[in-house]
């Protein structure tokens, strides 16, 4: 997104990807059927466990867009782990992200102002609501006006339908006063004049989002802002750099460039520029920041405050239940493989200032999702084989319906990540991250509560439970791992000032999730392209100045 | 600022293979199969040493091989998949249902973790010896633990059972000693 906005600026970008270019008629092979495959739909026998190990929603159509976990290590304590899903290939992570696009609100950026714990974020709503608007036209959001205070409207595309098992669950939250709605999702339920010029086709509901999109309905800035940017001749796309450090000016504070190595070919390389966006992901950005120690950035660069690194959040989830809707048994199978939004049940706990109404702070949301794809999940829950087997298989066709928590996790500065002390380093012989998170009772109060609150709104909507209940996810499996750099008004107490600009080194911004404050519970895209467009607006202006 | 060549070998990525750790390396469009086998371990400062020999075998099967390579656990990653079973002689009793906890708890931590990944650093290599054109002066070895077999199953829990007591504060250096015998008998097998 940066570099979209800043060519269409009239600046020079220089974009440099760690992973290889992407060619999606070439390496997105997901309209093929398993039968097709050598090992039908499910890779090499072993690649996962000796490869990708930590690669979790990588599938075998889908994994050339993930690292391989030997080249690219990472430490933790014994007895808590993390779990970090990486993609380096242009396009990144948009190539198979979950797509749910939610704005916080005034709930989320002053969350302690509403319940005393931590800080504000330096922004407010009404701040960043035109960022929104502009993210969401651009990249098409399809999804309702809900009307919501605290999950505010945007510029939408039409929304898509629920399924029948989601209706049914929907009336079962709305019957205890808990709102439903359709999911807001990143997908081209119509295409605008803006999409199609840049090639963007609607969705076909093909249900394979995750293994890429090659008419880019979906999301990804292989599809939409990338070429944006070329078509403005002012972007340059050098993949396989992978950035060792930020380079500094001897005379000065500021940053000169960056030296990278180059994957396959392992030539050490630097170049210089005027600014630098680092949009690493969240803990690979925070790892670059940290490895650019100089005389004048001794801790690494934005680290006088002895803040980077600290603050790391990762919503979580695993608790929620699962059941059957019996007024859909026994009815013609549909398969369900194209739907791609959903049912949301979003936060309805502590949204009063100053009232805390449980045991824990903040809230969860509910994902939900009913109806079954051509090779049906819940298969897996019925006992059995054979020929009766199968005719209980097909009399639930319709009828499953599962229920997942997506919930805020506090920050803390004791999260946090660093350079490991023990000198581990990755296949370029770069430093890597020591990682350190574990939940603290607050997440298992809050899971608790999410138990208890999804075999509520099961039995409310008449829906026989078949499990309820769960352990919380480990840290990072939800791929939504924030902060470490975080935003503030105080430079002793933050990283970056409120334009995601580096206090320490002005012409670095750092413009993903390692920016953010608080985790809220909704996925974080969103703010992060909003950011993104805002950053980019103020670097320019800071250029036209002369500040920069 | 001319642009250099970075000929140093950093990691080998390894997955264990019985009582070895194995893996391929590529130089100069050449593959070659490594293979780390240890025949010794020892707790030395507090850190665990592996002690054996490191093998290359090119496609001309000519194999090259460095003897009393030394290899220091510097850290782990720990799981997030499986769960390490213990051997029959450190398993302990079935113990009768705990109380089941008011909260729930998250996966794969404390008493259900164990390490994944064992990060090896080995320092007396040598490039002639072992037959390849690169620095080798520092060498990580990147050790996956995913067990196939009783034995890998076994080397697993010892592995992981050694490491949280070297690497977990307070640390428990005379529980990771009483492990080191087991774990050598291992390599003998």
């Amino acid at each position: 997104m940066a570099a979209k906005e800043l060519t269409e600026r009239g600046h020079e970008v220089l974009v440099l990807e760690a992973g290889p270019p992407v060619d999606p008629a070439r390496d997105f092979t997901h309209h093929r059927f398993p039968f097709q495959d050598m090992y039908r739909g499910f890779g090499p026998p072993g690649w996962k466990q000796h490869e990708q190990w930590m690669q979790d929603t990588a599938g075998a159509y889908s994994r050339n867009f993930y690292i391989k976990d030997g080249e690219h290590p990472y430490t933790t304590d014994p007895g808590k782990p993390f779990l970090w899903v990486r993609a380096r290939i242009v396009g990144g992570k948009t190539l198979h992200w979950g797509r749910l696009s939610w704005r916080f609100s005034d709930l989320d950026f002053k969350a302690a102002s509403y319940d005393g714990f931590d800080v504000d974020w330096p922004i407010d709503y009404k701040e960043i609501e035109p960022y929104y608007d502009r993210a969401e036209e651009f990249i098409g959001v399809s999804g309702a006006s809900d009307n919501l205070w605290y999950l505010p409207n945007g510029k939408f595309l039409k929304p898509m339908a629920l399924t029948c098992g989601e209706q049914v669950l929907k009336r079962g939250s709305e019957k205890l006063g808990w709102p439903g709605i359709t999911s807001r999702v990143a997908m081209l339920t119509e295409a605008k004049a803006h999409h199609r010029k840049s090639g963007r086709a609607p969705c076909h509901y093909c249900g394979h989002c995750g293994d890429g999109c090659d008419v880019g309905a979906m999301f990804n800035s292989v599809a939409s802002t990338l070429p944006v940017a070329r078509a403005t001749g002012k972007m340059t796309l050098r993949p396989n750099s992978v950035v060792r450090h930020i380079t500094v000016d001897a005379n000065s504070a500021r940053a000169k460039g960056v030296a990278f190595v180059d994957r396959v070919t392992r030539e050490e390389v630097e170049v210089s520029a005027k600014a630098i966006i680092v949009a690493a992901s969240t803990l690979e950005s925070t790892r670059l920041l940290l490895n650019s120690k100089s005389r004048q950035h001794p801790a690494g660069i934005g680290n006088s405050s002895g803040m980077l690194g600290h603050y790391l959040v990762d919503h979580f989830g695993g608790i929620g239940g699962t059941g059957f809707v019996s007024a859909l048994a026994d009815r013609e199978p549909v398969n369900e493989d194209g739907k791609a939004a959903g049912l949301f049940i979003p936060r309805f706990r502590n949204l009063e200032k100053n009232k805390q109404e449980h045991k824990f702070l903040r809230g969860y949301g509910f994902e939900c999702s009913a109806g079954q794809r051509m090779f049906p999940s819940a298969a897996r829950a019925f006992p059995g084989f054979g020929e009766s087997y199968k005719k209980e298989v097909r009399k639930h066709y319709l009828s499953p319906v599962f229920m997942t928590v997506r919930a805020a996790m506090l920050s803390r500065f004791e999260n946090f990540v660093e350079i490991d002390p023990g000198g581990v380093v990755d296949a370029w012989g770069i430093p890597v991250l020591k990682i350190h998170i574990k939940h603290s009772d607050n997440e298992f109060e809050m899971a608790k509560d999410a138990a208890q609150t999804a075999e509520g709104i099961m039995k409310s909507a008449g829906i026989e439970i078949a499990s309820v209940g769960g352990n919380l996810t480990v840290p990072g499996r939800i791929i939504h791992e924030l902060g470490t750099a975080r935003m503030g008004n105080d430079k002793a107490k933050s990283v970056l000032n409120k334009y995601n600009q580096v206090w320490d080194c002005p012409n670095v911004f750092v413009t993903d999730g390692a920016a953010f404050v608080g985790s809220a519970n909704q996925n974080p895209t969103l703010t992060i392209l909003a950011l993104t467009i805002r950053a980019s607006e103020y670097l320019t202006d800071q250029m036209k100045r002369g500040d920069l | 600022m001319p642009a250099t060549v970075d000929r140093k070998l950093h990691s080998l990525a390894f997955i264990m293979e019985g009582s070895s750790f194995s893996g391929p390396l590529d130089v100069d469009q050449r593959t070659f199969k490594c293979r780390f086998k240890p025949v010794n371990a020892s707790i030395e400062n507090g850190k665990l040493i592996l002690t054996g020999s490191l093998d290359l075998t090119g496609r001309d099967r000519r194999l090259r091989r460095q003897e009393n390579v030394r290899a220091t656990l510097a850290a782990i990653q720990g799981a997030v998949n499986g769960r390490a079973i213990p051997p029959v002689e450190f398993a302990t009793r079935p113990q009768p249902p705990a109380q089941l906890p008011a909260t729930p708890l998250t996966e794969f931590t404390n008493n259900e973790a164990f390490a994944g990944v064992m990060y090896l650093q080995v320092s007396d290599l040598k490039a002639p010896m072992l037959g390849i054109p690169l620095d080798v002066t520092k060498v990580q070895l990147n050790c996956r633990l995913y067990p196939d077999s009783d034995l890998e199953r076994e080397m697993h829990w010892l592995y992981s059972s050694i490491a949280t007591s070297l690497l977990t504060e307070p640390k428990d250096e005379a529980a990771a000693a009483k492990l080191i015998e087991p774990l050598v008998a291992r390599f003998k097998r």
